[in-house]
Parts: structure tokens; sequence; C-alpha cells
């Protein structure tokens, strides 16, 4: 792993923040494509998102979560706020072939590091990262039902709302909130029992 | 459960939808009234709990696989000349900075409003789709061009060939298309509607992308429909026109389906 770049980034290190892009830049970026069909609406989020992150550099605390996850947490969490605040016109669809709906969500992918490959000062580290962490996911997300595995996917890879996903399934819209807590709950829970967990902290709390 | 409630914190009641509004905020965010409600459960908490945002980030982060935009990122090195490092790292508010938008050169602006008033005054009419379609053809480096193969539905007339119907051309790049039709019979607007599809390899090929409602005028001839995505199309496949109701659907049953275009 290489070091750390947010503290340099909230010291005002004009080249930390030049490797902060190179490093995240394109996750925030794919980020923000998922929310939003204009690309210009966009390149908008991801200015917003960057802000956040560099505004919350200095709380980026390495026992608590990696710094490709910090970066991305601190991201999507504007780029949703921009959305609830109606910044995305979206409209998505399903075929209503509830036969295909019933069969388990492809998630496979998720764990393809060749999917998740970013340049890093030359290095590919955070494709290696993310699939890495992409594994672990996977692994424990294949252990929830498949309707909570379902929603959690329409909810957090295709970014698709509670309404959207209840439009989706045709499920009523409690149903899709009680799967999505309660498997994010339990994807929690799996992933704090890893020997490995999701960070220091949840282990060291266990 | 994962909130950490203070000693004589939250009642169990409260706890609980601590815990909901945190999941909740992980997966889709919260609305003013719950971000109110969070603070008020959170300033009886002792831990504001990132676990379940951790989790979910993981999780969304795992397919992103796209590269920053060169110029995006220029305008994202100019937000940081101006961002107050200083002010952030000691913690007090940060004067927002507004985030720079792609900047047009003035004399590019100056060239448009040139062009706008002469079409003015000559009272030149505004780009038709053809005429969009035709420069989208000679601009895109990435186009996709395939032609409608029909399939069967009575909203097809019978044509010679199966290419006479029509073809499709979209830019990934400029996440623009357009499509024509010949043979693809008038709709009545009040009893259905067509709606294109479009299938994104990038995407789980169980949700395509809604391409719009449109609609076939009576008449002979060709008709060029511009392509409306609501979601970003990173790479298209398939393009499918299907016959729904008045608005179109969210869920299609596919019932019927007179065109497919496959890259």
């Amino acid at each position: 792993m290489s070091e750390a770049v947010l503290p340099s980034v909230a010291a005002g290190d004009s080249d930390a923040v030049e490797r902060c892009l190179d490093r995240y830049g394109g996750l925030v970026w794919s980020l923000a494509r998922r929310y939003f069909a204009r690309p210009a609406d966009a390149e908008d989020a991801v200015q917003e998102a960057f802000l956040s992150v560099w505004e919350n550099a200095r709380r980026f605390d390495p026992s608590v979560a990696s710094e490709t996850t910090y970066v991305a947490m601190i991201a999507r969490r504007r780029i949703i706020d921009l959305v609830r605040r109606g910044k995305a016109a979206r409209r998505t669809m399903t075929q209503n072939d509830v036969s295909r709906l019933d069969a388990p969500p492809p998630i496979e992918e998720l764990a393809d590091p060749g999917a998740t490959t970013f340049e890093a000062d030359g290095v590919a580290l955070l494709g290696f990262e993310v699939a890495e962490e992409a594994q672990r996911v996977r692994v424990q997300l294949a252990r929830l039902s498949e309707d909570q595995q379902r929603v959690l996917r329409l909810a957090l890879c295709e970014g698709q709302s509670q309404t959207q996903i209840a439009d989706l399934t045709g499920w009523p819209l409690g149903t899709v909130k009680s799967h999505a807590r309660r498997g994010l709950s339990r994807l929690r829970e799996l992933l704090a029992e890893e020997t490995r967990p999701v960070t220091t902290k949840q282990e060291a709390d266990r | 459960m994962n909130a950490t409630p203070a000693s004589g914190g939250p009642s169990p009641h409260d706890a609980q939808r601590l815990d909901e509004l945190l999941a909740d905020r992980a997966l889709w965010g919260l609305d003013a009234a719950e971000t109110a409600e969070l603070e008020r459960l959170l300033a009886g908490s002792a831990d504001a709990d990132e676990g379940y945002d951790l989790v979910a980030t993981t999780l969304a982060a795992a397919g992103a696989s796209e590269s920053l935009p060169p110029l995006l990122r220029e305008r994202l090195l100019d937000d940081a000349a101006e961002f107050d490092f200083a002010a952030a790292r000691g913690g007090s508010a940060v004067t927002p900075v507004t985030p720079r938008r792609a900047e047009w050169p003035v004399y590019t602006m100056l060239a448009i409003a040139a062009g706008l008033l002469l079409s003015f005054w000559m009272g030149r009419p505004a780009p038709s789709p053809l005429d969009n379609r035709q420069a989208l053809v000679a601009s895109a480096d990435d186009l996709v061009e395939v032609a409608w193969a029909p399939q069967d539905d009575p909203s097809l007339e019978e044509l010679p060939e199966e290419a006479a119907y029509g073809d499709v051309v979209w830019s990934d790049a400029a996440q623009q298309g357009y499509m024509r039709f010949r043979g693809l019979k008038a709709n009545d607007p009040a009893v259905e509607q067509y709606q294109l599809w479009v299938f994104d390899a990038e995407r789980d090929e169980r949700y395509p992308v809604d391409g719009g409602v449109f609609n076939i005028p009576a008449g002979e001839g060709e008709h060029v429909v511009p392509i409306r995505t609501t979601l970003p199309v990173t790479k298209a496949t398939l393009f499918a026109i299907t016959v729904e109701k008045p608005g179109g659907v969210v869920v299609s049953d596919r019932s019927r389906l007179p065109l497919l275009a496959s890259r």
C-alpha cells in the first residue's frame, strides 16, 4: 500500500492534491456516474465531492478505514446528498420478468481486479485494494438471503432509490427498506466476524 | 445494535431508530427531517458510528472502473487552488468554494452569439433531429451505428428488406444518439407509445436504461427521433423498442417488442 495522501492534502500540499486526484479521481468519477445521467451533472458532483474530501481530509484515521474507503465514503455521501436535492433527474426500469428477478444477482464481477484497476503513481494499487475488499464483501454478501442481496446490489451498485427498487421488484416500500436494513446490518456483522475485519476499530471492539 | 448508547442514553426505541437512520444514511442518504432526527438521536449516543457507511461504500466502490476526465481534473485543481485548507485544518468554517464549471472561451461565446443573431435575423429554423444526427455522425469518434432488426409485432409494416426499417446511431462519449425509423406505424399517443431501452455492458442486463418515450406521426417516409437516456450509458450494446401505455413504463413486460438493434 502506498503512503496516505490525505494528511498532506489537509496540510494544503498541492502535490498531494494532485496525487489525491490521480489516485481517487477515477473512483469518485465512477461513483458520480451511477447517479447522474448527464456527464456535466456528474462533473459538477465530482467537484462538490472533492471539496467535501478536502474539508474532511484532516479527519482521516487509518485505524478506522482504508484511505480509499474513506475517500469513497465522503464523496459518496456528498453525491447522494446532491441526488436527494434533486440534482439528478433519474429514471430506471427493469424488465418485468419475474423469473429472472428471482435469480441471484450477478455479484461475481465485484471481485474482478481487472474491473477496478486504477493507476496511482504508476502502480495499480487502488485496483488491488478495491478488489481485495470487494472480494471480502462478495463472499459475505453471498451469505445473505437472495432478496437482501438483490436490494443491496440495486441500492449500492446501481444507485437505485427505495422507490425505484420497489418499482423494479414489485415489493412494498417497507419490504424494500426492511431487506436493505437487515441485509446491511447482517453484512456488517459478517465482515466484523472475519479474521481480518473491515476496520481495525471493529476488531478492537470485538 | 450498532449505535452505541451513552450511559443513561437513548431508550431501546431510540436506539433502534438510530440504527435504522444510520443504515438508511449509508444506503440512500437522509432528507432534512431525517437528518434532524439523526442529529437529535446522536446527541444521546456516544458513538456516531460510520460502520454502515464503510460497508456500503466498500460494496458501492467495488464496481468503480472509470478514469477521471482530464478536463475535469484541471477544474478540480483550480478548485483546490481556491480552497482554504488552513481553515479546514483548523476545523473552522470554510468559505465555500464555488466549483468552477467548464468555461467556454470568449471567442467561442461570441461566435455562438453571432451565429444565433444571424440565424434569428435570417429566420433560420432550429436544427432538425436529422441535422443533429448528421452532426453526431460527423463528429463522434466512438459512433455506434446499427440497423434495426424487425420482430413480430403488428406495429410494423411489411418492407421488402429487413435493413430498411432504419437504424440507431449512438455515442457513449457524447451520451447522445438518434434513431431513424421506416415502416414503424404511426401510434395514437392516447392509446400507446413507443419506448426505447438501452442495454449497457456495464450494467446488469436485467436493467436496461430508459431511452425515452416517443411517437411516430402519421405520414410517409423516415422519422428521426433523438435518444433521451436518463442514466449514463457506458457501453451501449443493444437497443430495444417496446410498445407501452401512454407515458411509458418503469417496468416493461416486453409483450410487444417491434424492433431490436444489436452492435
